[in-house]
């Protein structure tokens, strides 16, 4: 696995690529469609906010849905 | 297959499928280069218009119809087929790449089909051969392939009855928009939904690819689907009722992908999911939708079996699939790790990949609609899309922990295939003219604005983060998910358990009943008329005399009064 150091690395690398891409719409005037997809930092939100509700949602439906993995053959 | 110097390349690869059994090896690995190529250049060439036309009780077959549609998915059909067959080179089973070829061959004349009939003929050879590709895998695959073929053939039958209803109707076995007036469209319509893998029929992709052989996926993965779409396109578009199946087919793919341990069970779930995506896009159903559809049909193709080449290629120098099992093959696998990045990469619409240009179109499209809600849905799918296939996949199977597994990168011709695929993506993400100008419909779209680069960046690398900072929520575990196919899987099994035992109980109360009853008939019989019964035991002749006398007697004395 990635050594301690390597792994800081990565994610200070990683961290200051979000800072950069969000810093974008300082420079970058958005058009929007509809309204509130042209606010500061809108894409950076709602992606983040979705993935986290998606993982959830689907940690819910596992409660019901997860089976062994034999299920069928029994 | 030949007329007026006109090949037709499905035909064509159908009976080379036919022949490979029979022939030498050499020769055999010959024609697995060469026809797929071959098939390619004859796709290119192709003129645009109606050829192979026949008269079959008296309605007009057309085997070729050559527009910009039908050429641009029988182009990446035969791409397809080209680089897996490369890929499959070192497949000991050898059946399967003649199975692969007849497969191919008539996907590609599906696509070219200009009438009901002959694209009926073709979509059910489809459906037989890849059964038999299935066959070719695990152990468990007779199974999976079994109930893959009833699902199909049932989708068969009834798009079938609606195809005969429909020409009937319509007195034109011509294949164009559907009038959607009438019952017979909507037949027509469930039967391609089955194929698209739209719900409740959706189980059989993730339940049957899976079980296919480490070279049988690749195939599998692009033809059954993607013919479905060109149907949809060509048939259906601007059905609203898609776009709903769409969006649906989109969120259970993800939500399935994210519960799931095997990695070629997360592509699969991954292709109902992008398959989705184009279903929403025909029934937004503008120009630009349609564009969308079609365009994105051709890059998911090429990154969706670049993914599973690179799965593929694990599997087959691992041996194990599950991500419970894999990890820390960056290691060791670096090329097949390298490709299946830029497959997720493409898959996640990743700028100067291959889907950034095609996904963004169908979402412009909701933009120009009005379609809002379905727009900000389109969004929060692709932050989706990235977390389950983009960043999951190439996270369990080539990082998280190392396995300790023992691994090389595959022989020479997988890692071909992967790289020549891997550069299709690349090219395409930043020459999107090369794809644009194949499309059905003029092209008034620019994908590369600062603007939309910077959106998508930040969309992605933040879902990116949110995977990152629920790792271990995401753990994996040896489970399965239930869906839909668990009705006829196991409810069906308890049902038919359930009926059994109360139709034998049933049975034998009704029995008991009967029983008793002839039980008391015979006795009461038995009682009368028996040995000893008052009407069956033989008399005293004494007794007989004594009755007759008094019979006489009352004769006498009733004579005499």
């Amino acid at each position: 696995m990635l050594s301690k150091i390597s792994k800081r690395t990565i994610w200070i690398i990683f961290i200051s690529l979000l800072i950069i891409t969000v810093s974008g719409d300082f420079f970058i005037h958005r058009h929007s469609n509809f309204g509130i997809d042209g606010y500061f930092g809108f894409p950076a939100l709602f992606g983040f906010l979705c993935c986290i509700f998606l993982i959830i949602l689907s940690k819910i439906l596992g409660l019901f849905l997860k089976r062994q993995d034999n299920y069928y053959d029994e | 297959m030949m007329n007026n110097m006109i090949i037709h390349p499905g035909i064509l690869l159908i009976i080379c499928g036919l022949l490979i059994p029979l022939l030498g090896n050499n020769l055999k690995k010959f024609i697995t280069f060469i026809v797929p190529a071959l098939c390619f250049i004859i796709v290119l060439q192709l003129p645009h218009g109606m050829h192979l036309n026949y008269e079959y009780m008296s309605y007009n077959l057309t085997f070729l119809r050559v527009d910009e549609l039908s050429k641009i998915f029988a182009l990446v059909f035969t791409i397809m087929i080209v680089f897996s067959s490369i890929f499959s080179l070192n497949q000991k089973n050898k059946t399967e790449i003649s199975t692969a070829f007849i497969y191919g061959g008539s996907a590609i004349s599906a696509v070219l089909s200009g009438d009901f009939i002959s694209l009926f003929i073709f979509w059910e050879i489809m459906a037989i051969s890849s059964t038999i590709i299935i066959w070719m895998g695990s152990k468990d695959a007779y199974k999976s392939g079994l109930r893959y073929l009833t699902v199909h053939l049932f989708g068969g039958v009834v798009l079938l009855i609606g195809i005969i209803g429909y020409v009937s109707l319509k007195e034109s076995a011509d294949f164009s928009l559907i009038d959607r007036t009438n019952i017979y469209a909507y037949l027509i319509l469930i039967g391609v939904l089955i194929n698209a893998g739209a719900p409740p029929f959706s189980g059989w992709i993730s339940d049957s690819y899976p079980s296919a052989s480490w070279s049988g996926t690749v195939f599998l993965s692009a033809f059954t689907t993607k013919t479905a779409v060109y149907f949809l396109i060509r048939g259906y578009s601007g059905t609203e009722l898609l776009i709903y199946i769409g969006i649906f087919m989109i969120f259970y793919g993800i939500v399935y992908a994210i519960l799931e341990n095997d990695m070629r069970r997360i592509l699969s779930y991954s292709i109902i999911n992008q398959v989705g995506f184009m279903i929403t896009g025909i029934g937004i159903g503008t120009e630009i939708a349609i564009n969308g559809a079609a365009s994105h049909a051709f890059a998911h193709i090429i990154y969706k079996a670049l993914l599973l080449m690179s799965a593929g290629s694990v599997f087959y120098i691992t041996g194990k699939t599950k991500c419970t099992d894999l990890g820390g093959l960056y290691k060791t696998m670096p090329i097949t790790m390298i490709c299946g990045i830029i497959g997720a990469l493409s898959i996640s619409a990743f700028p100067f990949t291959s889907g950034f240009i095609t996904k963004s179109m169908i979402s412009q499209s909701a933009v120009y609609e009005n379609y809002t809600i379905i727009w900000f849905l389109l969004l929060a799918a692709s932050a989706g899309v990235f977390l389950h296939a983009g960043i999951k996949f190439p996270w369990f199977v080539f990082f998280q922990k190392d396995a300790k597994l023992k691994a090389k990168d595959p022989p020479k011709n997988m890692q071909f295939a992967m790289i020549s695929l891997s550069i299709i993506c690349i090219l395409i993400g930043i020459f999107p003219n090369v794809l644009y100008q194949m499309l059905p419909y003029d092209v008034n779209y620019i994908p590369y604005t600062f603007d939309h680069v910077f959106f998508q960046l930040q969309l992605l690398l933040f879902s990116g983060l949110a995977f990152f900072l629920m790792l271990k929520y995401l753990k994996r575990t040896l489970t399965l998910t239930l869906e839909f196919d668990w009705f006829w899987r196991k409810f069906s099994k308890i049902l038919i358990k359930e009926f059994d035992i109360h139709a034998e109980r049933t049975a034998s109360n009704i029995m008991n009943k009967y029983i008793k009853i002839f039980d008391k008939t015979i006795k009461t019989l038995y009682k009368h008329h028996g040995p000893s019964g008052i009407l069956g035991r033989t008399w005293p002749t004494g007794n007989m005399a004594f009755w007759t006398t008094v019979i006489l007697a009352s004769y006498l004395i009733i004579y005499l009064l």
